[in-house]
């Protein structure tokens, strides 16, 4: 067996171990959600269901008012990546390539709320929001997420790629500051900026805890939330919350296959030199 | 348009001063070069003429205009930089056509002049390609077609050809000049190659420290630089400079008393040190220095000499001057291209007076 043949091999096996990592709880969260009550108790587990549920799913739908949670969570998640990624772009091109008065300061003020654990928000922001009268309402879902300054901040370092020149050019050619923003270094940022956005409806997506403190109500929960349905005092029903996992997963493969084949797509042509 | 420029100065942030007090005329459609070595002043001095910059003393005259104040969209000129700032996510033609739209002239007619453009430039046939796919003298085409599109008051070229691979910017900057003489548009072009600058002007401006050195045609410059920097700065390989002292017995005769009791730097260019027999006019001199080295790279002889104790670099040599094994040359110098410069390092003597 020749060198390369051997290293060919060895890379395929650890591509494979990582490929099996990656898959086996989703394929154990379908297995799961196709078993009876009793067979997910089972020592040892059964790998293949022994009598595939089906009718799980419909269980599970039915529940709770879960399409009430997937218009509650589809809403949150679009309206908070379209209003977070506009203050990111903003924000993004002001400390990128305008001048201002503390820029540096305010800078550094926004770096340091980076360091501030999540966790650590969670209080004061419900404080505010109760205040505010906005507990148990979509603005109660969508606002504290409107501005990310790590998005801000990742979006400019890619901004600030972007050569003065093509800055001045665009200048003698006759754009304002808005124009060239939106028209050029947008277009030419596309990339990270579906990163980030990527990142955002994932994250809306998927959060949790401030859903489940911030609202009180069917009317305003949203899927995460009400997986928490099938945990009761009795206990667990395993199958009907893997069910609904699996359903809730979906539309996130089904963004992240489609946003994955954007991102290649958009990976900025070069026009510039030096 | 002419530019005129009235006792600018430019001074960051109040501290040090980079440009002090410039007065000069650059003259309507001509192709200037604004020469000097890194950080002299001239791309400086190029942004102030588009208005990036603003000065903080003096004013600027566009024609009769005083564009002191006004901005770069305002002055209507015309921008190509050393990496061309195309914009990438837009095809050859949108990025000609780009300062038109910005000034909404409609798609009909900017299409046409922007095709009209291409064919100016050679770039007619890439019109639907994106700049990442095109070479970069091609990239350099598209945009001068762009800084051109907008029929710019002048045309500024920020080291527009250091990014180009030595044949491409011979070529590059025959295309600039063919370019600038169809058009008739004020050109001013920013350079650090001297080679370039002698090859592509109508006029020079030397700059060093922040300061007019001198202004005038090619020829002007090199045969009769005002001081020792544009001396020294002009001409390919660098002139030879020896204090006076070493030959002062041998130019006495030749030269006025108020000149010798100055001089203080002998400055001559490479190819005036000649053979004796050279049919050319030459000064009254004959001079002799040892061989160092003898090298032929094509049709160039580069010849060391030492001249007690300082080494003189000759071109003026052809091979068959050269006996074998010679040890000892004689020469002489041309009329032309010898300087004395006096200890303020301005010329006081240029052989052609002789």
């Amino acid at each position: 067996m020749t060198k390369k043949s051997i290293s060919k091999i060895l890379l395929y096996f650890i591509l494979t171990l990582g490929g099996i990592i990656m898959i086996v709880p989703f394929l154990w969260m379908i297995v799961t959600a196709l078993k009876t009550g009793s067979e997910t108790a089972k020592i040892p587990p059964t790998l293949i269901p022994q009598n595939p549920q089906w009718g799980n799913f419909i269980k599970a739908w039915n529940a709770a008012p879960f399409l009430r949670y997937f218009l509650n969570s589809t809403f949150v998640m679009i309206v908070t990546t379209i209003g977070q990624i506009i203050t990111t772009i903003l924000g993004a091109f002001a400390f990128a390539r305008l001048e201002f008065y503390g820029k540096k300061t305010i800078f550094i003020l926004c770096m340091a709320t980076m360091m501030v654990p999540s966790e650590m928000l969670i209080i004061p922001n419900f404080v505010t929001l109760s205040k505010l009268g906005m507990i148990n309402t979509y603005a109660a879902l969508i606002v504290p997420w409107l501005a990310s300054f790590f998005a801000v901040f990742t979006l400019r370092q890619t901004f600030m790629t972007i050569p003065d020149e093509l800055y001045y050019a665009a200048k003698i050619d006759g754009t304002s500051d808005w124009y060239f923003l939106w028209r050029i270094i947008v277009p030419l940022s596309k990339s990270t900026i579906v990163a980030l956005a990527t990142l955002e409806m994932i994250g809306s997506w998927n959060s949790f805890m401030w859903p489940m403190i911030a609202t009180n109500s069917d009317k305003m929960r949203t899927l995460p939330v009400g997986l928490s349905a099938f945990t009761t005092d009795a206990g667990t029903q395993y199958q009907l919350l893997m069910a609904a996992s699996t359903i809730i997963v979906i539309p996130m493969i089904v963004i992240y296959v489609f946003l994955q084949k954007y991102i290649i797509a958009g990976v900025t042509r070069s026009g510039l030199k030096g | 348009m002419d530019v005129k420029f009235e006792n600018v100065s430019l001074a960051y942030e109040h501290k040090n001063e980079v440009l002090h007090d410039l007065r000069f005329v650059i003259p309507k459609g001509k192709l200037t070069c604004l020469l000097g070595p890194s950080g002299c002043g001239k791309s400086t001095t190029l942004n102030l003429i588009s208005g990036l910059l603003q000065p903080t003393a003096g004013k600027i005259f566009f024609g009769e205009q005083d564009v002191t104040k006004k901005d770069a969209l305002a002055r209507k000129v015309g921008m190509v930089f050393q990496n061309y700032a195309l914009y990438p996510h837009m095809t050859v033609l949108e990025n000609i056509c780009f300062p038109l739209k910005m000034k909404k002239i409609d798609k009909k007619k900017r299409n046409e002049r922007g095709e009209n453009l291409a064919r100016l430039v050679h770039v007619e046939n890439e019109l639907t390609k994106y700049p990442g796919e095109l070479s970069g003298g091609q990239q350099q085409r598209v945009a001068i077609a762009r800084a051109l599109a907008k029929e710019p008051s002048i045309l500024l070229l920020d080291e527009p050809l250091s990014n180009l691979d030595a044949r491409l910017r011979v070529e590059m900057r025959e295309e600039i000049r063919r370019i600038q003489k169809q058009t008739g548009v004020t050109t001013v072009f920013v350079t650090h190659d001297q080679d370039e600058a002698m090859h592509i002007s109508d006029y020079i401006m030397v700059l060093d420290n922040g300061q007019i050195q001198q202004f005038a045609d090619p020829n002007t410059i090199y045969d009769y630089p005002d001081n020792l920097f544009v001396a020294s700065f002009i001409g390919n390989p660098v002139i030879n400079k020896i204090p006076f002292s070493i030959l002062r017995q041998d130019f006495s005769p030749i030269i006025p008393m108020t000149i010798n009791e100055k001089a203080e730097t002998l400055l001559i260019r490479a190819e005036s040190i000649v053979p004796i027999r050279d049919h050319q006019e030459h000064l009254g001199v004959k001079l002799q220095g040892k061989v160092v080295s003898v090298q032929r790279y094509g049709h160039e002889m580069f010849v060391r000499l030492d001249v007690q104790g300082q080494e003189l670099m000759v071109t003026g040599f052809k091979e068959r001057d050269l006996l074998e094994k010679q040890q000892i040359l004689e020469f002489t110098l041309r009329t032309n291209g010898v300087f004395i410069a006096n200890s303020d390092k301005e010329v006081i003597w240029n052989a052609t007076s002789v």
